[in-house]
């Protein structure tokens, strides 16, 4: 138990997606405006993230990995050259069904969030957990662990910046800075904080 | 000449314009500020309040300084600085004012010539606290830090924490904070066993938090440093920041002067008593942890930048909510990074500023919350 709370704590603080490793960077900043929406957003990456990175992590093992596919009589067959294009499939048909239920039950955040939810699709945030999943031979609990933790860790990021960007409204920022120049540069400082928690893992 | 001349005069005047409607009107500046009454005034405040920690800073470096110097046999640090000097105890005060002047002369030319830069692009004036952050910054700076590390630590902070958001009341976090987290991060040797010239014994300038690290509460007392010696600041760290004696006294006047709001000094130590207590539960083992919340609070530092750095007034969260926030998670986390990572230099600025850019969030909802209570109070109202 406290292994796979280990594992949630890592990829929320000390390897955060956004903040660690900035990935899914194009979501981050351009739906961060509002909390509201950065919310929805964060639970719509959750959701994805939970379900994508255990899926993919049955199918990897399943069908990719060398002997994989002894049943079918073709034990040396190695296939991890496929992951990608397999990966990028689950995760375009999740958020297919993710945006079809939205659509269906919650309008108005599917119409806040535009584009960007059809983008999640190539999110590298979500691909790249699903890398990670690979890359540190996650076992099936372990990557839904894992899964859960990056989502959550993202979307704690975004909306943290929501809230900050909503404030700086209120600031005298000057002109060539402002929207996205300002962005970048609080990006930067939240990512300067969460260093201090990089060696916070074993 | 004339003309340049002129021009300088008028930047000058710029500086010293900008306290003017403030002193006459008290209150014009108060706009923005979110704790505390008038900005200028405020501004005043805080640098009285840290006028024990200088102190200590000067006193303590010298003493620091001496003594590991004595350590090795030398008499005095062989240094430009203080070749003239008796090795006396008076020696402290004036080793301590060789190694504090030459900063705090940096940290001010700096922000003043920043400040000014803004103000003429700009066409703002500069605010009367402008000292503030320098002075701060300072403070938190161990002593043998190179002046250009200083410099472009201190200009970092300055302007990515505060000018580009347009100053006081408009940014996110002190920009002392961020410009010691600039020197932290760029220059960790700086901050861990305080150099002097490379001819004082590593052993004897370790600082008090590497000892915890090394071997608990037992390792510091081997050393000779109590709990006493760490509540009145003397060990070898960020030498201004060390004195949790003169941190009281600045967080006691500027409480009955209500600069800071009380309530992220208070949430702070409930974080950290909670931060120790609750971490005691999961790791019993840990050497930072055979010291209880009494050593942590003293330790490094963590009052300093609670009382200067998480309370700033001018970045204070605008709720209570977030006020309790901001000083329970930098209280709590600043233990976490400390028990979690004790390799590396203490957290306590990391801890803050992770606080400090969340607190709008705590900000938010509890904006989010009262709202929600009073739409219910209205709806129950027939």
């Amino acid at each position: 138990m406290t292994h796979y709370l280990g594992i949630i704590f890592d990829a929320m603080f000390t390897g955060n997606l956004a903040l660690t490793y900035l990935l899914g960077m194009c979501t981050f900043l351009a739906v961060s405006r509002r909390v509201g929406t950065a919310v929805g957003l964060g639970l719509a990456v959750i959701a994805v993230q939970s379900l994508t990175v255990p899926l993919n992590q049955l199918l990897f093992e399943r069908l990719l990995t060398p002997g994989a596919l002894a049943w079918a009589g073709l034990p040396e067959v190695d296939l991890r050259f496929l992951k990608l294009i397999l990966f990028i499939g689950l995760i375009a048909a999740l958020v297919q069904v993710l945006e079809m239920i939205l659509e269906r039950y919650v309008p108005r955040l599917h119409a806040a969030l535009g584009v960007y939810l059809p983008l999640l699709t190539v999110n590298c945030a979500i691909l790249g957990a699903s890398l990670f999943m690979v890359q540190r031979d996650y076992s099936g609990l372990e990557s839904a662990a894992f899964g859960f933790g990056a989502g959550a860790g993202w979307a704690l990021a975004v909306v943290g910046f929501a809230a900050i960007r909503e404030r700086l409204v209120y600031s005298d920022v000057p002109a060539g800075l402002r929207g996205l120049g300002l962005a970048f540069i609080v990006a930067g400082l939240m990512s300067l904080a969460f260093s201090g928690l990089a060696g916070l893992g074993g | 000449m004339i003309a340049r001349d002129a021009r300088w005069w008028a930047r000058w005047r710029r500086v010293d314009d900008a306290a003017e409607p403030a002193r006459r009107a008290g209150a014009s500046m108060a706009v923005h500020l979110h704790a505390g009454t008038r900005l200028p005034a405020v501004h005043l405040q805080i640098m009285l309040a840290s006028v024990p920690l200088a102190v200590m800073w000067v006193w303590n470096s010298g003493y620091q300084l001496r003594h590991a110097t004595q350590g090795v046999g030398a008499v005095s640090v062989p240094d430009w600085r203080n070749l003239w000097l008796p090795g006396a105890q008076a020696a402290d005060w004036m080793i301590g004012m060789a190694q504090f002047l030459p900063l705090l002369a940096t940290s001010l030319a700096c922000v003043l010539v920043l400040e000014m830069l803004f103000a003429a692009v700009r066409r703002r004036a500069v605010e009367p606290g402008w000292m503030v952050p320098a002075w701060l910054f300072t403070l938190l700076l161990p002593a043998g830090v190179g002046l250009s590390q200083a410099m472009f630590a201190m200009g970092f902070g300055l302007v990515f924490g505060k000018l580009i958001f347009g100053g006081a009341g408009k940014h996110l976090v002190s920009p002392a904070l961020l410009g010691g987290l600039y020197l932290r991060t760029a220059h960790p040797e700086a901050f861990v066993t305080a150099p002097a010239g490379g001819v004082v014994s590593a052993e004897l300038m370790q600082t008090a938090w590497e000892r915890l690290a090394d071997g608990g509460v037992a390792a510091l007392q081997a050393a000779g440093i109590g709990w006493m010696e760490l509540f009145v600041g003397q060990e070898a760290s960020a030498f201004g920041a060390t004195s949790a004696l003169a941190c009281l006294l600045g967080a006691a006047f500027l409480m009955w002067s209500r600069a800071v709001a009380w309530r992220i000094l208070a949430g702070g130590m409930l974080g950290l008593v909670a931060g120790v207590w609750l971490l005691g539960m999961l790791m019993p083992a840990s050497p930072v942890l055979t010291a209880g919340w009494h050593w942590h609070a003293v330790l490094g530092a963590f009052a300093f930048g609670l009382v200067f750095l998480a309370a700033d007034p001018g970045c204070t969260p605008l709720t209570r909510g977030g006020r309790w926030f901001l000083g329970g998670a930098a209280g709590a986390l600043a233990v976490a990074i400390r028990v979690l990572d004790p390799a590396h230099p203490d957290g306590v600025l990391q801890a803050i500023l992770l606080a400090a850019l969340f607190a709008p969030l705590a900000d938010h909802l509890a904006v989010w919350r009262a709202a929600r209570r009073r739409r219910r109070r209205e709806e129950a109202w027939p």
